[in-house]
């Protein structure tokens, strides 16, 4: 690799994590926004969330007194891991060629498992219940997208997300592709905190979840690497199913490509907020029996996979 | 080789830990001192020469001019010379035995203390030593007949050491290591060494590597009966299923020393003689590459699934343990997989016996370091269960720190040592065809099991708050510097790799693999190298450190968190730790059932084990069976062998 193909993995990095920075707050205001309207609502500003965030950035970190050292650690670590995640998976621009499918799954899972350890590590029931049900959410989601992941690598004999992708091609259409289309696209529903299976903030009458034990900037950081992620898992699932960086070349062709993928990102946000405003909470063992179906399915897609379909 | 030679290269290691018993002459304070300073020195030095073997070009070797056993006038048949020798794959294990044994060794004078039971300090400074040194002497031994000779003491002084404490519970356990891993087990390696040595016509390791690769193929005892029996016995020792039940008893009622030495070296051993007999004896054999596979990634998905399920901080790694060791054994099986089956792999085929060495490294490191951090725990409340642990960050924040970087290798969290390991199994099994991106699928599933168990485990001992003020514990030194060290190289393995690459490189030499593994870089898979760990490592590290500090340090504010109505936090309103994953247990419990099946067999094992100890006889009925059993099976061998036209005669 030449020290130019470098320094522009670095700047096309570190440009892709600004942008999320901004713009991951951004789409979550306007998806409460499109669920507002759906559901008859007027609902808050698109610019709502940013507001949010700027204002708990201004307070002073809370933090659960009983609560583990790491507790305190755990929003910086999150937000460090979500940048970290930014800047090696490709979203507005072709960051990293050192992202593999392998590396771009274990950061993003790992902003969430720094998180539920916070979160178990609370003296708040509301804040371990949440926990528990993320870890089990994850551990069955993680079932799906490893299915996706491997039958992906199978088919195509690489791990690397710029040569599999898209993993649907018409001149060679593969059963198990379609298959993992479909189960990827769950599994980003899924880990963005959509409803039916956006259970960790428990029951109704159990308000709360996982960021409980927060407040002021702590808290801040932990929605905010939470978001970051979200809009990183989606670009990610995008990038995998849609031919986009294909589309023209040079300064043009950048620019045409950045526009794409704001539209294809912000379009994906619209639908999944649509279906989060229609649907009611799933109870744990409706989430993990429905995640269960899935797994299933990608485990097909596996085998499919492995022996060339 | 000169007599100084010998003793400088072979002899001078087991010194320090022979003179540790002579201690238990003098006085306690003595005797704790006195025994961890000579093991340490002893771990040194194994340390030091198996860094001196992997540095120096050709292997070091001595054979005994005496202490020949021969047994008969045939010029080679049974003529077994002591040879002692270091080359590049049993140096890698000499040093994963010298830090676990070092660090061991410096945790135990600080655990001395917890010992309370009459004559369990003795029983533990006779056997532990022992251990270290037949371990040793397992590693460097360079012929098949020593190997079984060492191998069979190195079982009876584990043996000793998991019963050290005397309580029911352990001498049950070493009872059941006994019955899995030195009856049968042993019996089979006794018959898998017999073919390899009937196939082979000498019992050196040398000709053995150099003879059997040519029969394999035309001869079944060299190709199937030699190395099924073989790894059968390897198999119990390393827990694989269903030869796995000692395991989760005898690592969680040995004293917390025995079980970090246990799973830190000596599983590693018989992962040691697998990789030989599968890397260096035999050539690439397509059945065994599936057979290995399928068994580790049965094992991974047993030990890891039923790891979730327990509530004993011991039992618990104990399963992990088992679960680990299903990912190195899925690497070795997918390198011969890919040798034998797709050779266009070669590199994956590399990468994937690369993989397995340094998981097989990092596995010694991080689990020893999760052992220790229960052992901590134990000593500051006396107690194992999840439940009724908790508050422990608080008083030991060092041990808190150190338990939460084994949890993230363990979970194969970037930038830890678990994950590169992890992540070049992966890259080697799922860009393939055929069985193998099945086992992939399988082992990165079961990675996020093990990330929510680890999750229970840290938060369970160390993140949440204490039910009950256990007053000021403070761990002892020498637990947090052992502790340290292991944590300090699960760090430095993941953010540079190329340290242990580097002698995973020269161990791979004498293989069979036919393309050579970039020494001191992180593979080259597809045209693309990677070392993406140290570029995360080089982010996260700081920028965490840099938000901490800016956003949250000196301008936190902790609020009293809400306890149900009640006034001060009370066990009964928070979830139990046994109960965190019920629900996915019960949605899930379909890919439980094998595992309950073999659980509820184990049970029924348990009262045999009643049973038998409850006879006196017993005592005098097992060797014999043992002996009537090792007769049959020599028998049937020695027929096999006659039939095949191996024996002269």
């Amino acid at each position: 690799m030449t020290l130019q193909t470098t320094l522009y993995m670095c700047v096309a990095g570190l440009i892709n994590a600004l942008a999320l920075l901004v713009y991951a707050p951004l789409l979550d205001g306007i998806g409460r926004k499109i669920k507002a309207r759906i559901q008859r609502r007027k609902g808050p500003s698109v610019m709502q969330t940013i507001y949010d965030l700027r204002k708990l950035y201004g307070i002073r970190a809370i933090v659960d007194g009983l609560a583990g050292n790491y507790a305190r650690y755990a929003p910086a670590l999150s937000m460090a891991l979500a940048v970290m995640a930014a800047l090696m998976i490709p979203s507005f621009l072709p960051s990293s060629t050192y992202c593999d499918l392998i590396i771009a799954a274990y950061l993003l899972i790992a902003v969430t498992v720094a998180q539920t350890y916070a979160s178990l590590s609370m003296s708040i029931p509301y804040s371990v219940i949440g926990g528990c049900r993320e870890a089990s959410i994850m551990m069955a989601s993680e079932l799906c997208f490893a299915g996706a992941i491997a039958s992906i690598a199978a088919a195509y004999g690489t791990l690397y997300v710029w040569r599999a992708s898209p993993i649907i091609r018409l001149e060679s259409l593969k059963p198990s592709m379609i298959i993992a289309a479909g189960v990827l696209s769950i599994v980003a529903y899924v880990e963005s905190m959509n409803l039916p299976f956006e259970i960790s903030e428990a029951e109704p009458e159990l308000a709360g979840g996982t960021m409980i034990g927060y407040g002021g900037r702590s808290l801040a950081l932990v929605m905010h690497s939470a978001m970051i992620r979200k809009a990183l898992f989606i670009s990610f699932v995008l990038d995998l199913l849609f031919p986009w960086r294909a589309l023209g070349a040079g300064l043009p062709g950048i620019a045409l490509r950045i526009i794409v993928f704001t539209v294809l990102l912000t379009g994906a946000y619209v639908v999944m907020s649509m279906l989060n405003a229609v649907y009611g909470r799933y109870t744990p063992g409706q989430a993990l029996r429905t995640l269960k179906r899935v797994g299933i399915a990608s485990i097909a897609a596996v085998i499919l996979a492995s022996i060339g379909y | 080789m000169e007599i100084a030679q010998l003793i400088t290269y072979f002899l001078i290691a087991p010194v320090p830990i022979l003179l540790i018993p002579v201690l238990l002459l003098w006085r306690k304070r003595v005797l704790y001192i006195g025994s961890s300073l000579l093991a340490c020195i002893s771990s040194m030095i194994i340390l030091v020469l198996g860094v001196f073997g992997i540095l120096v070009s050709k292997p070091i070797v001595y054979v005994f001019p005496w202490f020949n056993i021969q047994m008969s006038t045939h010029p080679y048949w049974f003529y077994f010379p002591v040879i002692l020798g270091i080359d590049k794959i049993s140096s890698y294990f000499l040093i994963i035995l010298g830090i676990v044994s070092l660090t061991s060794s410096i945790y135990m004078h600080g655990y001395y203390a917890s010992l309370k039971r009459k004559g369990e300090v003795t029983r533990l400074v006779l056997s532990y030593p022992l251990l270290i040194l037949f371990m040793y002497l397992v590693i460097i031994v360079q012929s098949l007949f020593w190997f079984l000779v060492f191998w069979e003491v190195m079982g009876f002084t584990t043996q000793l050491l998991i019963a050290s404490s005397m309580k029911r519970g352990g001498v049950v356990s070493a009872m059941k290591y006994y019955l899995l891993t030195k009856g049968p087990a042993e019996l089979m390696i006794a018959g898998g060494i017999v073919s390899i040595i009937i196939s082979s016509g000498d019992a050196s390791y040398a000709t053995v590597a150099h003879v059997l690769k040519s029969l394999v193929g035309h001869n079944l005892l060299a190709t199937i009966v030699a190395p099924g029996l073989f790894l059968a016995g390897l198999m119990a020792k390393i827990g694989l299923i269903p030869l796995h039940s000692w395991v989760p008893e005898a690592y969680g009622e040995s004293p917390t020393m025995a079980s970090s030495l246990l799973s830190g070296a000596a599983s590693k051993i018989g992962v040691y003689m697998l990789f030989r007999l599968f890397m260096y004896f035999l050539p690439p054999v397509f059945v065994w590459g599936i057979v290995l596979s399928v068994f580790g990634t049965a094992t991974l998905i047993y030990g890891t699934l039923n790891a979730l399920r327990q509530y004993d901080s011991k039992r618990l790694l104990a399963y992990h343990s088992m679960g680990q060791l299903g990912y190195v054994v899925l690497a070795i099986g997918a390198s011969i997989y890919l040798a034998s089956y797709q050779p266009c792999n070669a590199l994956l085929s590399t990468v994937a016996a690369a993989a397995a060495l340094y998981h097989a490294f990092n596995h010694s490191l991080f689990k020893t370091l999760l052992f220790m951090s229960a052992g901590a725990a134990e000593y500051a409340l006396n107690e194992r269960s999840l439940d009724l642990l908790g508050g422990l960050g608080r008083m030991m924040p060092l041990t808190s720190l150190v338990a939460l970087i084994a949890s993230f290798s363990i979970s194969g969290l970037p930038p830890f040592n678990g994950f590169v390991s992890k992540w070049m199994i992966y890259s080697s099994t799922m860009p393939c065809s055929g069985l193998l991106p099945v086992c992939g699928f399988a082992a990165m599933f079961i990675s996020s099991v093990t990330s929510a168990s680890f999750m229970k485990y840290y938060t369970s001992v160390f993140g949440r708050p204490a039910f009950r003020s256990p007053g000021e514990v403070r761990e002892p030194l020498s637990m947090v510097t052992a502790m340290m060290i292991l944590a300090c190289l699960c760090v430095l393995f993941g953010v540079a790799p190329f340290i242990p690459l580097m002698m995973i490189g020269h161990s791979l030499r004498g293989t069979w693999l036919h393309q050579p593994f970039p020494q001191g870089l992180v593979p080259v898979i597809n045209g693309v190298a990677l070392n993406p760990s140290i570029i995360i490592a080089a982010v996260v590290f700081p920028l965490s450190g840099l938000i901490y500090d800016v956003a949250i340090r000196d301008r936190t504010r902790t609020v009293p968190g809400w306890f149900c109505g009640a006034k001060k936090i009370v066990a009964r309103t928070m979830p139990q730790p046994r109960h965190y994953f019920d629900e996915y247990e019960s949605v899930f419990s379909e890919i439980y059932v094998i595992g309950d099946t073999i659980h509820s067999g184990l049970i029924k094992t348990g009262h045999f084990v009643k049973s038998i100890l409850q006879r006196k006889s017993f005592v005098f009925e097992a060797p014999l069976f043992m002996a009537l059993l090792a007769s049959l099976l020599i028998l049937i061998l020695l027929i096999i062998g006659l039939l095949q036209g191996v024996l002269p005669g």
